[in-house]
């Protein structure tokens, strides 16, 4: 592929300065638009850095949908990120100092540490598996080749029927950036565009961070029980991890009631429908959740609006901004260029296949048997951990109540789609169930992590009172 | 006091179950040991490592050899923005799809006259007007 020039040719900047100009240039796009939605109050950097960037990430993909040409973009990006970085430098300077880094330099440092580690893997192995290839990495490289992401580009051409082009384009936009300031397409470096998009949930999930064998358990299974999912250019990994971080982030919200942690759980579940398709199922799911637990709860919570009208309508404009690419993809974009059916999935044909196969009955039972033979682990573990909670206390915690409804939720559309599906099953199956089960796997875990903390306080609040009655 | 006793170490021991039995028969071990090849490989290999990121067209070798055939032929030809494939390749998903992302933005159009084909399928266009031949696939112009 001819090599375009955003960079003069034979500069190539080492891999390390070119993620953390990347990574700095986001931090300022999504510094504006954060503090539209957060009211500045003192919060740790640790904590705001994910928003941060997760806005960031958003915006950008927002200017690309808006714009479409990849060099107009380019430049309003960068326009936007110095006034971003000069409005976060101010901040700094006015005596925000005490703001920031205030604590958790360790987590910081860990949780880049973990991430760069997953970086090398990214850019070791070249672009195999089939969804890196055939689909997101197919996009990018459409949409780096075409300049820009619109009609031409060629996404509602018949001869790439095959790779799903209704799927979301964020980490493709990314990817299709990345090579445009390199000038050139190659298998490796497109992959790099993972690391922004796993920054995020590492920095969230390293927030939780306590010297206790629950946070052990739930770093060993976000990111590294994902495996090659992380790496290898599939989404569904990076869905279910932002799933898991988003009900853990609303489970730490229900406890302490700290506004960043709703606005982050919120912008974690806009965030899903970005990355793929049944990150619109698991938006509804989220919020079904957080409605539901707040009837439960019943209790008004804290996260009241400003009463300024301007500080409200700031606050308007960047929730909308964060709402805006899974609008502008699905309702407009998609419908506008024809590409709203998907190869096999729920197509014409999706009711009578899923009468005909209910009616059979031998293909639910093969589905439901799939499904759970995915799930042997978390499902042992959370019927553990919830007959050890049932023998401590009565019913289950509330923060379980998100996780479990989704989870089952989540399971339904899956069996359903299955049932739909325009494709032999077994085959289908085969190829698939590992994946998509995961966003099941997440709730179960998610689960299991809230019974090991309520375990665990329950521990040191003994723990205390034994020290008492010893004194 | 039985109850406080067994809170008492409650917490920890699920914990421990739980890390113990995850690390075992989940993926997280087999991750961290290959985080740790890839990055042995990036920090002693540094410099092969840091050409293959940055040099244009690098990793297409994952690519099956009838696509980087393709490839080469489309190279050399940079007059053909679309091509045929033959239904031998057409009706093969692997070899059509790694064909169509592979030579991207090139298009594969099915009324174009530069035809792919696999080598063995040459006779059957015998008197059709033969550009190039690899090893295993050749163009012809169809007209």
């Amino acid at each position: 592929m001819p090599a375009k020039n955003l960079l003069p040719e034979g500069r190539r900047p080492p891999l390390f300065l070119l993620i953390s100009i990347v990574t700095i240039l986001l931090f300022g796009l999504g510094w504006l638009v954060a503090t539209l939605i957060l009211p500045v109050r003192e919060y740790d950097f640790f904590e705001l850095f994910p928003f941060v960037l997760l806005c960031g990430i958003t915006v950008d993909y927002v200017v690309v949908l808006t714009v479409q040409s990849m060099a107009l973009a380019f430049k309003i990006v960068i326009a936007l990120a110095v006034i971003g970085l000069i409005s976060f430098a101010k901040k700094i300077f006015k005596g925000g100092k005490k703001l920031f880094f205030a604590r958790s330099f360790w987590a910081f440092f860990w949780a880049i540490f973990i991430v760069l580690f997953f970086a090398v893997a990214m850019v070791a192995e070249p672009l195999i598996d089939w969804d890196a290839r055939s689909i997101w990495f197919l996009h990018a490289k459409m949409i780096y080749a075409a300049e820009a992401l619109c009609y031409d580009t060629g996404l509602a051409h018949p001869s790439v029927y095959f790779s799903h082009p209704g799927y979301p384009k964020l980490v493709p936009v990314i990817a299709a950036q990345l090579a445009s300031f390199m000038g050139y397409w190659n298998e490796y470096l497109p992959k790099l565009s993972l690391f922004f998009v796993l920054l995020p949930p590492v920095f969230w999930l390293l927030s939780f961070a306590r010297k206790s064998w629950s946070f052990v358990f739930l770093l060993s299974a976000f990111p590294f029980a994902l495996h090659r999912l992380m790496w290898n250019g599939y989404m569904d990994g990076y869905l279910a991890i932002y799933l898991a971080v988003a009900m853990l982030l609303f489970g730490r919200f229900i406890q302490s009631w700290r506004s960043l942690d709703f606005v982050s759980c919120v912008a974690c579940f806009l965030f899903l429908p970005n990355l793929k398709r049944e990150g619109l199922l698991l938006l509804f799911l989220g919020f079904l959740a957080i409605v539901m637990t707040g009837v439960l709860l019943k209790k008004r919570h804290r996260l009241r609006m400003d009463e300024n009208f301007s500080i409200q309508m700031r606050q308007v404009c960047g929730w909308l901004l964060l709402v805006a690419p899974t609008l502008l993809w699905y309702v407009f974009y998609t419908n506008a260029w024809g590409i709203t059916k998907d190869a096999g999935i729920l197509g014409d044909n999706g009711l009578s296949l899923f009468m005909s196969r209910i009616n059979d009955g031998e293909t639910l039972k093969l589905i439901v048997a799939n499904i759970f033979s995915q799930l042997h682990l978390p499902v042992l573990l959370a019927a553990l951990m919830i007959v050890l909670l049932l023998a401590v206390r009565r019913g289950l915690l509330i923060e379980h109540l998100a996780p479990l409804l989704i989870g089952s939720l989540y399971a339904i559309g899956l069996v359903i789609t299955y049932l739909a599906l325009d494709f032999e099953i077994n085959w289908a199956m085969a190829n698939s169930t590992n994946r998509t089960t995961l966003m099941l796997a997440a709730c179960l875990i998610v689960s299991v992590f809230w019974v090991l903390l309520y375990l665990e306080r329950l521990e040191v609040i003994a723990g205390r009172r034994s020290v008492r009655q010893a004194i | 006091m039985k109850l406080e006793a067994r809170r008492l170490h409650l917490g920890s021991s699920a914990g421990i179950v739980c890390c113990v039995v995850f690390l075992l028969f989940s993926n997280a071990i087999n991750t961290l040991a290959e985080l740790k090849i890839h990055f042995n490989m990036g920090s002693t290999k540094l410099r092969a490592f840091d050409r293959h990121v940055f040099l244009p067209n690098s990793g297409v070798d994952v690519l099956p050899a009838e696509v980087l055939e393709i490839r080469a032929i489309l190279y050399e030809h940079p007059e053909i923005a679309e091509f045929n494939l033959s239904k031998r390749l057409q009706n093969d998903p692997y070899l059509y799809q790694r064909t169509v992302e592979g030579v991207w933005p090139r298009v594969f159009v099915a009324s174009s006259a530069f035809l792919f084909l696999i080598t063995d399928e040459l006779p059957e266009y015998a008197g059709k007007k033969l550009i190039t031949r690899g090893e295993k696939t050749a163009l012809v112009f169809i007209d």
